[in-house]
């Protein structure tokens, strides 16, 4: 072989699956390989070099053929997985929302003004998002959930969470709470004087956490802080935050919102080893349930630990599991990949 | 619908593939394109075995490696029971709606 092709093998083994190049890639280097060897034998040098561009001309033909393939058959095979997830997401999340919100008639202020409930869906959505794409991957998983098209939609699908879930947690959030507070304060004062707004660190958005952390370290001591934090912003009476409180809470908000990335990468990783359809939904879901376990786990912890750890820590044990997962599909395609 | 969707389905050039492996046994893949006299080209003809393996019409098999250091070793093609079928009766049905591909 070529030290060109034994190069063209070596990065189609790092890209290609191990089927595509027992199929296709090897024989056609093998291909190039034997002619060249028997015009070589014969001494035609120029039908050599003929041989050799023609061949790598086919190989980059069949591996063009295999791409408009292979995107043609994973887009028809993926079709009705890939809608099944975004359905039942998109039917999950609206169901853990109205879950989240279950508690409310039960207080006397929702059930004078059901309307009010509409203010606090965004609280809900942030948390029923991880919630309802891991449901959705659980419900629709099938065999060709390792496919690659189904990855990348899996991450597409995962990365638009996250992103929904942090303007939620910096836009929606505050000012649905701003627009409840007024509701309310309208609703409940008949002197008309303007309402006051007390947020608690579940209201605030994520930039004035982070200023509100950075004013604090600086300006305030790490054991407590009272008073008002930066232009028209009041805390509770009689709360208090410590810098570390309000640390953990930026970045929890911003782990909740990684959530989807992460446990789509744990779902791939499974789906990398585990390609039937029960047991990879079984060891996903109990995975699954192991990590909402380990967000209370971490709130455990958090007192000893810094707040960023305690924050980060599931997120960072679901992708390393994953990663673990990848490993070994690794190795055993390596295993499986001949070596020249 | 579903029904619909479960029939083998055979493109021209599965069939011919089906065809010249049916007529000798087994076969390389740069055996196939010098067989088909220009009709499968070098690089599409692994591309569509590699379908019809994954539909199970053909089976492959690897050869052993050549002596010569660094050689690859050459992949045999031959047809599935199920490829058998499939080709004697679409060129059942090939006939039957037009004679004129009678062989």
């Amino acid at each position: 072989m070529t030290p060109f092709s034994r190069r063209i093998r070596a990065i189609a083994a790092r890209i290609l699956s191990a089927t595509t190049m027992e199929r296709l890639i090897d024989p056609i280097l093998g291909d190039i390989d034997l002619e060249s060897r028997e015009h070589l034998r014969r001494g035609s040098v120029w039908r050599v070099r003929w041989v050799l561009v023609s061949g790598y001309l086919s190989l980059s033909k069949a591996l063009l053929s295999h791409a408009v393939y292979a995107c043609a058959g994973a887009c028809i095979s993926d079709a009705a997985a890939v809608r099944t997830v975004r359905v039942s997401y998109i039917a999950f999340a609206v169901l853990t929302t109205a879950l989240v919100l279950l508690p409310l008639p039960s207080d006397g202020l929702f059930r004078q003004h059901p309307g009010l409930a509409v203010y606090l869906v965004p609280q809900a959505i942030p948390i029923s998002i991880p919630i309802a794409l891991s449901i959705g991957i659980v419900w629709s998983w099938s065999n060709e959930v390792g496919a690659r098209v189904m990855v990348r939609r899996l991450v597409v699908v995962s990365v638009a969470g996250a992103v929904i879930s942090l303007a939620t947690m910096e836009w929606l959030v505050p000012a649905a709470h701003d627009g409840f507070l007024a509701s309310v304060t309208r609703l409940s004062a008949s002197n008309g004087s303007p309402p006051t707004m007390h947020r608690g660190l579940g209201e605030r958005s994520l930039s004035e956490l982070t200023s509100m952390a950075r004013q604090m370290s600086t300006t305030a001591s790490s054991t407590g802080h009272r008073g008002p934090i930066g232009p028209g912003l009041r805390m509770r009476p009689g709360r208090s935050f410590t810098v570390a409180d309000v640390t953990l809470a930026l970045h929890t908000r911003m782990a909740l919102s990684g959530a989807t990335i992460a446990l789509a990468i744990l779902a791939v990783g499974i789906a990398a080893v585990i390609r039937s359809r029960t047991p990879g939904r079984a060891i996903f879901g109990a995975l699954v349930l192991v990590y909402v376990a380990s967000w209370f786990g971490a709130a455990a912890i958090a007192p000893a630990v810094p707040p960023a750890l305690s924050a980060w820590l599931p997120n960072a044990a679901v992708v390393t599991v994953a990663l673990g997962f990848v490993s070994v599909r690794r190795l055993a395609w390596r295993r499986e990949i001949p070596t020249v | 619908v579903k029904r619909a969707a479960s029939l083998p389905k055979l493109s021209a050039k599965e069939l011919l593939v089906l065809e010249l492996l049916s007529g000798s046994g087994a076969m390389y893949g740069l055996e196939l394109v010098a067989a088909s006299r220009g009709e499968l080209k070098r690089g599409t003809v692994y591309v569509t075995l590699g379908r019809m393996e994954e539909k199970g019409y053909v089976k492959s098999r690897q050869e052993e490696a050549p002596r010569e250091a660094g050689g690859l070793p050459r992949r045999v093609y031959e047809p599935t029971a199920l490829g058998r079928r499939v080709c004697d009766a679409w060129t059942v049905v090939r006939q039957r709606l037009n004679p004129r591909f009678a062989r």
